[in-house]
């Protein structure tokens, strides 16, 4: 038997250079599968857009497939599917990204469609006006659904009007209907540059092959005129990070949908960033408050114990902006305040009181022994190189993590916890039937 | 997936392993045949209940136990229900395979059903069930489905009815458990980072001593054949219409289903597994007709070969306020052109050349790779695992045009439509 990862991902077995026209490339070699991922993120995302054009970003990076000076989208499609290979692109409030997959002998393929989209994408009426009209029926599913509704509620008041992470990746209905080719072309004129892009590609590939192929592709993209630089994109997630002033009380908005039978919750505070030094104890605060098992104290009050929801959990997912540290659940609309309760009651019972050592060692040791399963796929190892370069850990980050996660002792879950949740004022949203009718 | 080994211990219990070495975990998943196929007239959802006790009490165990002792060495668990089994599982760092032998032997024989569990559990599922009913998906298939089959369970989902959720005792659920787990009524498979030999040792020293138990019959209620067409419409509150065409096809182990298949990786696109799932993709016949043409938001298609006759889907989603009548004239106009044209050899060549590159990144993991021999073990033959790709290249155009003229033809035709409506059921 073994132990450990069989990847050793570090500085010495991932191949990490700076392509000629600025843009980063990792490359990991595994050759246990036939297949290769490629994974990429860049500044496109929606902190480069305003209030006014909120879902552009993400409208732009939908519509980059559907046709290029060279390809129509159904040649590109074609390409694709004739190998059997995929190839998507999405934008995030961050940053934009795009994924790949295929046969390890179709990575050229990847990359000169990769690279043919994010540099000269025509964005065609027909197909931007398509585009838009699917983003409007997502957009009305999303308006019907009480998780949804919740949690684009919860963003719009935990950060306020002006803020990207406020307003939600895909836009409203209002500005994403006003939205014409031309601002696309605008948007991506300003925010697709190879300057900040980060491409890692993962698979039965030998890296100085990959190296030529993806200097002779991506690193000949060259950046248009004025277009955003890495220091612009980090410019734009500082100003997206303002420091959030708490709430001089809690806030709550009970949102009705008709036709519905439960309610959804959503109950936070604003966290941290990936970078903060509280990051190991907080995720590991976060795995007790509410993911051990099925949804850590929280899942076993509400869900175990009291038999009221049949999902309970808490998430925090920091990023390179704040983002925030919440609980949620769906609830029979006659137990909400129950169990918002009780959830209220779990976060500050571990504010105030230090975890046992046994939930500490179990909770330490589920984020340090889940690694190897997250490094199985090709995939999983992509997106794994792409965090180590977004939030600047090093190629070395893998190795030193066991150590990082298990310097977290008790108090530092108690005082993570009490510098986020223990303060009074809360933001709460509930989405579902009229509660008042229950 | 040629080196899988196949074992079966003295009390009937039988063992799937494979040996992969590329990263040092494993997994460990239980299959046990009872599903909502199994579920008598009034205890729908019962086999999913029974499956969210399993977490409960055991003589050893207490509720949240096994997810201590799994994510505490950095595993993952959990467990699924769907029409023709139950599966449970553990993917595990290798050196910790054997806390899921732990696991599951224990709770094989000795889940307590407490009371009080009990209970607590029903307005948990209950509340998971609501979950769904936000969904035009889920309350269009349930009527689609309860339309489709009169006889058969597959009429009843999975979650099972509110009434019977509400209804269902504790002895029930204590019954139905008893009748169904056991040693010869189970499938274990295990692949990953392990020695095959030495786990074998171990898997008799732990699930070797249990007797046999009198298995069920497992046989379901067949369902008469169709010969009128059925329609069905859902008015409730919602964002979009949604159609489900639907046409009934035969169980999996038919030898028309390889065929099927192609006809609809033609239709929506490859099989990632013998059982469709692969996705839409945009040059498909579908995609190029609803979703290029900007006329729906979405569409897909899937086989659902089940232990028994099951249906074939086409479902579009529609913008919102989009007109149903011309999008069903569509699809049916695409099921027209199945049944008039052959498709080309090209055509079902390419359909060879996705499959086999979906498999290979599909099937990157251990637990991908544990999931297609267990369901296919349950549906028919794990061996299927390794002829799905010649399977299909045999199949031929005029095969494609059989069956599309064979199963999907009008009398076995089952139309459903969610329709947004105001609460009272007005048209919005």
């Amino acid at each position: 038997m073994t132990s450990g990862s069989r990847h050793a991902i570090n500085a010495d077995s991932v191949a990490r250079h700076t392509l000629q026209n600025g843009a980063t490339l990792l490359v990991y070699p595994n050759p246990a599968s036939p297949s290769v991922a490629v994974g990429a993120y860049h500044a496109a995302g929606s902190v480069l857009e305003t209030r006014e054009t909120a879902g552009l970003a993400s409208l732009t990076a939908d519509a980059l497939n559907r046709g290029t000076q060279d390809r129509t989208y159904l040649e590109f499609s074609e390409e694709l599917d004739q190998v059997g290979a995929s190839l998507a692109f999405h934008a995030d409030t961050e940053y934009a990204a795009l994924g790949g997959r295929a046969l390890a002998e179709d990575l050229e393929l990847l990359l000169t469609l990769s690279t043919d989209v994010l540099a000269n994408p025509t964005f065609p009426n027909d197909e931007v006006g398509r585009v838009r009209e699917q983003t409007l029926t997502v957009l009305a599913h999303a308006e019907d659904n009480p998780g949804s509704r919740a949690s684009r509620r919860f963003r719009e008041l935990l950060y306020g009007p002006s803020n990207p992470n406020g307003w939600p990746e895909d836009g409203y209905a209002a500005s994403v209907r006003e939205f014409q080719a031309d601002d696309l072309r605008s948007f991506h004129a300003r925010a697709y540059a190879p300057g900040s892009l980060v491409l890692a590609v993962v698979g039965a590939v030998d890296p100085p092959a990959v190296r030529d192929l993806a200097e002779r592709t991506i690193g000949a993209w060259a950046p248009a005129p004025g277009a955003v630089t890495k220091a612009g994109w980090r410019e734009a997630l500082a100003a997206a990070d303002a420091p959030q002033a708490a709430p001089a009380e809690s806030r709550r908005e009970d949102i009705a949908i008709e036709g519905k039978t439960q309610t959804e919750f959503l109950l936070g505070w604003m966290g941290i960033r990936r970078t903060d030094p509280s990051y190991y104890a907080t995720i590991v605060a976060n795995f007790i408050l509410g993911q051990l098992g099925l949804g850590g104290r929280i899942g076993s009050n509400v869900r175990d114990t009291q038999g009221l929801a049949y999902h309970a959990s808490s998430y925090a997912i920091p990023g390179l902006t704040r983002q925030p540290w919440s609980i949620r659940a769906g609830i029979n609309p006659a137990n909400v305040d129950r169990a918002i309760e009780a959830s209220l009651k779990e976060a500050r019972q571990l504010a105030e009181t230090p975890p046992d050592d046994e939930e500490l060692r179990l909770s330490k040791q589920a984020l340090v022994g889940s690694l190897p399963l997250r490094l199985e796929r090709n995939d999983g190892i992509a997106n794994i190189l792409l965090m180590m370069e977004r939030y600047e850990l090093g190629l070395d980050y893998l190795g030193g993590y066991p150590a990082l996660v298990d310097a977290v002792t008790a108090d530092d879950v108690r005082d993570v916890t009490a510098a986020v949740m223990a303060h009074p004022a809360y933001t709460l949203v509930t989405a579902g039937p009229e509660l008042r009718a229950v | 997936m040629d080196d899988v080994r196949e074992h079966a211990l003295a009390n009937g219990l039988a063992v799937l392993t494979r040996e992969v070495r590329t990263a040092p975990i494993a997994t460990f998943f239980i299959w046990y045949r009872v599903g909502a196929r199994d579920e008598p007239q009034g205890m729908s959802g019962a086999s999913h209940w029974v499956e969210h006790m399993m977490f409960k009490r055991t003589q050893k165990l207490a509720p949240g136990d096994i997810g201590r002792m799994v994510e505490g060495v950095g595993g993952t668990f959990n467990a699924f229900t769907y029409e023709d089994a139950t599966a449970y599982h553990e993917t595990l760092p290798a050196e910790h395979l054997d806390l899921a032998l732990e696991i599951e032997s224990d709770r094989m024989l000795n889940a307590v059903f407490d009371p009080d569990d009990v209970e607590a559990e029903r307005t948990v599922i209950i509340s998971e069930r609501e979950g769904h009913e936000a969904s035009p998906m889920f309350r269009l298939m349930e009527a689609v489905e309860s339309t489709a089959f009169k006889v058969h369970p597959y009429g009843h989902g999975v979650i099972g009815s509110k009434a019977d959720l509400r209804s269902m005792t504790r002895d029930d659920l204590f019954g139905h458990y008893r009748k169904h787990y056991g040693p010869n009524s189970a499938v274990i498979v295990a692949v990953g980072d392990f020695a095959t030999d030495d786990l074998l040792n171990r898997i008799d020293q732990h699930f070797g001593g249990f007797p046999a138990s009198s298995a069920p019959s497992g046989e379901a209620e067949r369902e008469p054949a169709q010969d009128e067409a059925r329609r069905v419409e859902v008015h409730h509150p919602g964002p979009f219409p949604v159609l489900m065409l639907c046409h009934h096809t035969p169980e999996r182990t038919h030898a028309d289903c390889a065929s099927l298949l192609v006809l609809n990786a033609l239709l929506s696109g490859p099989p990632s597994g013998p059982f469709g799932g692969g996705g839409t993709l945009r040059t498909s016949r579908l995609y190029q007709r609803f979703v290029a043409s900007g006329i729906a938001a979405s569409v897909g298609a899937d086989v659902g070969v089940n232990i028994d006759p099951s249906l074939h889907r086409v479902v579009v989603i529609l913008h919102p306020g989009g007109a149903p009548e011309p999008i069903e004239e569509a699809v049916l106009d695409e099921v027209q052109r199945l049944h008039d044209e052959a498709p080309s050899q090209a055509e079902l060549d390419r359909v060879v050349r996705q499959t086999y590159a979906k498999r290979a990144i599909a099937l990157e993991s251990v637990t991908a790779q544990a999931v297609q021999l267990g369901m296919l073990e349950m549906a028919a033959s794990w061996r299927m695992a390794q002829t799905l790709t010649d399977d299909l290249r045999r199949v031929t155009p005029a095969d494609v045009q059989r069956v599309a003229r064979t199963y999907l033809r009008k009398p076995a035709r089952v139309t459903g439509w969610f329709l947004p409506a105001a609460a009272n059921g007005a048209a919005a």
